[in-house]
């Protein structure tokens, strides 16, 4: 924490000496993501293997429409962009290994809901029209899963803010831009074992200076392990999909 | 302006100092426990009387007149050219009068051929094999309206099941059954449900099921039937809405509005099994 916040403090004092006007970006669209991977979690320790497929046992993993809104400040060599998105899904499936109290063979009705906001922090380092930015990112995302018979139900909370370690590349040719954003972080804390991939891509076409039109990928993938309030879950799960949509550029 | 270049920072920092709340959370839904408590309570013996009725129907398949009786079945023809069936079940008797219709809901006197056949499924062969001769594959049907009483068992009001007839020229075949208003008016009645409570059970147990279509005689020798029946299973203020799917099997699947599964329920020994 103590290399982070002396990032910040560098970061800040790079802002406040800054020249040039900051501009500003913010952009709405649609996303069309889907979610796959495992899910586990069984009452108590166990050594066991617990994950089961989200779409066979939990019949989720259709596409999903869902909103994504984005906006950035540049303030010339430092940039802030937050980006956030909502992810809705549900299924019917017949688990195939225990969930919680309910057992394996069980048929169930479930559902995922997914928010997820990001925020990241970095450093251009521009030659022409490309520029890589290494900074920290903060992903903030509240994920909760639930199964139930309609007798029994069980759900799954899963949220917090992890820092990301964070890298963006960008091309920028004026009319046509390019930018693609990785954070990764992977941690052991207490008895949970959490990993995080957030992915971000954009190919932005801008018609006039203010407005932009975007096509992009979106995928977040999180994997936790370990035992929460004394149970065991083992959760590896990927959103992921198109984005497309509009912006203005100030 | 220099102090709003602070506000991401700050933004950042706040988010990333965060705690995490992650949980577990599960649940039972009590009313649901409730419904499922009465289903399990109520339903294996309140279908016993349902059985009986089913016994009595089971009697109008048309196969030549083979279908031996239920054990204890009577049967009486009276003037109008009904039948009068009565069968008990343990210590509650069910009284079903049955009579014949041809297109449009005319009743037909067919005591002249059903007088002499020994058990019910002869009699009904016997109408049926009358009415296709009147009336060739124009619609004709069985309607019996019965009450349940005794042994704390009983129906409010008389009740009616209805019997399709099909089949070609030369083979009868009960189409279907239904459950269905007591009135008939210009042809076969309209699906209503049938209603039995159970006294004798604290507090009382009642049962209320719809039959849509029931295929009974859909294939040579079919012993169990295939259709879906709409149920409601009440005790107390608690009321279970849910169906009976059968299969033409001795299990069929009891399900419970809300849950997913339901029971397996042994048509032979009236046994619940969960299955959720």
């Amino acid at each position: 924490m103590r290399i982070v916040t002396q990032f910040f403090a560098g970061a800040a004092l790079i802002a406040l000496s800054a020249c040039s006007i900051p501009t500003a970006e913010v952009q709405a669209g649609f996303a069309q993501l889907s979610i796959e991977g495992n899910v586990g979690y069984v009452e108590g320790a166990t050594n066991a293997t617990i994950e089961q497929d989200a779409e066979s046992a939990f019949g989720l993993g259709d596409k999903q429409g869902s909103p994504y809104v984005r906006g950035q400040i540049d303030f010339g060599m430092p940039r802030l962009t937050v980006s956030a998105f909502t992810f809705e899904d549900e299924g019917e499936g017949v688990l195939t290994a225990d969930f919680g109290s309910l057992t394996t063979g069980v048929g169930v009705n479930s559902s995922v809901d997914m928010q997820a906001l990001k925020a990241a922090y970095s450093l251009d380092l521009g030659i022409g029209p490309v520029s890589v930015s290494p900074g920290l990112a903060v992903d903030y995302f509240d994920l909760t899963i639930e199964a139930s018979n309609g007798l029994i139900s069980e759900q799954l909370d899963l949220n917090g803010p992890l820092p990301l370690l964070f890298l963006r590349t960008e091309l920028d040719f004026g009319t046509i831009g390019a930018f693609v954003e990785a954070g990764y972080i992977t941690a052991d804390i207490d008895d949970v074992d959490g990993e995080m991939l957030d992915l971000e891509a954009q190919l932005i076409y801008r018609p006039w200076s203010m407005l932009e039109l975007f096509a992009g990928y979106r995928l977040m993938h999180l994997a936790v392990e370990g035992e929460i309030d004394g149970d065991s879950t083992d959760t590896d799960l990927t959103i992921s999909g198109l984005v497309f949509g509009g912006g203005l550029k100030f | 302006m220099r102090s709003s270049r602070w506000l991401p920072l700050v933004a950042v920092m706040a988010l990333g100092l965060g705690s995490c709340d992650s949980k577990i959370t599960s649940s039972t839904d009590p009313a649901m426990l409730a419904r499922i408590n009465v289903i399990k309570d109520c339903l294996p013996n309140m279908w016993t009387f349902a059985n009986g009725l089913v016994a009595i129907a089971g009697t109008w398949k048309m196969n030549g007149g083979t279908i031996a009786d239920p054990p204890g079945l009577s049967t009486t023809v009276n003037g109008d050219g009904s039948i009068t069936a009565t069968l008990p079940v343990g210590a509650t008797t069910i009284e079903m009068t049955i009579k014949f219709y041809g297109p449009n809901g005319a009743e037909q006197d067919l005591s002249a051929v059903i007088s002499a056949p020994v058990t019910l499924g002869e009699k009904i062969d016997a109408a049926a094999t009358e009415l296709r001769d009147l009336f060739g594959s124009q619609e004709k049907f069985i309607h019996g309206v019965f009450t349940i009483s005794g042994g704390d068992v009983e129906t409010s009001a008389p009740e009616a099941l209805t019997g399709i007839i099909g089949g070609s020229t030369n083979q009868n075949e009960l189409a279907e059954v239904r459950s269905t208003v007591v009135e008939v008016t210009t042809g076969v009645p309209a699906v209503d449900p049938v209603s039995i409570t159970d006294l004798s059970s604290t507090p009382p147990c009642s049962l209320a099921f719809t039959i849509p279509s029931l295929v009974t005689d859909e294939e040579p020798g079919q012993e169990y039937p295939g259709g879906t029946i709409q149920l409601t299973v009440g005790s107390g203020s608690t009321d279970a809405l849910g169906s009976i799917i059968f299969d033409k099997t001795a299990v069929a699947r009891v399900t419970l509005d809300g849950l997913v599964g339901g029971f397996d329920f042994n048509l032979e020994t009236l046994t619940l099994v969960e299955a959720f």
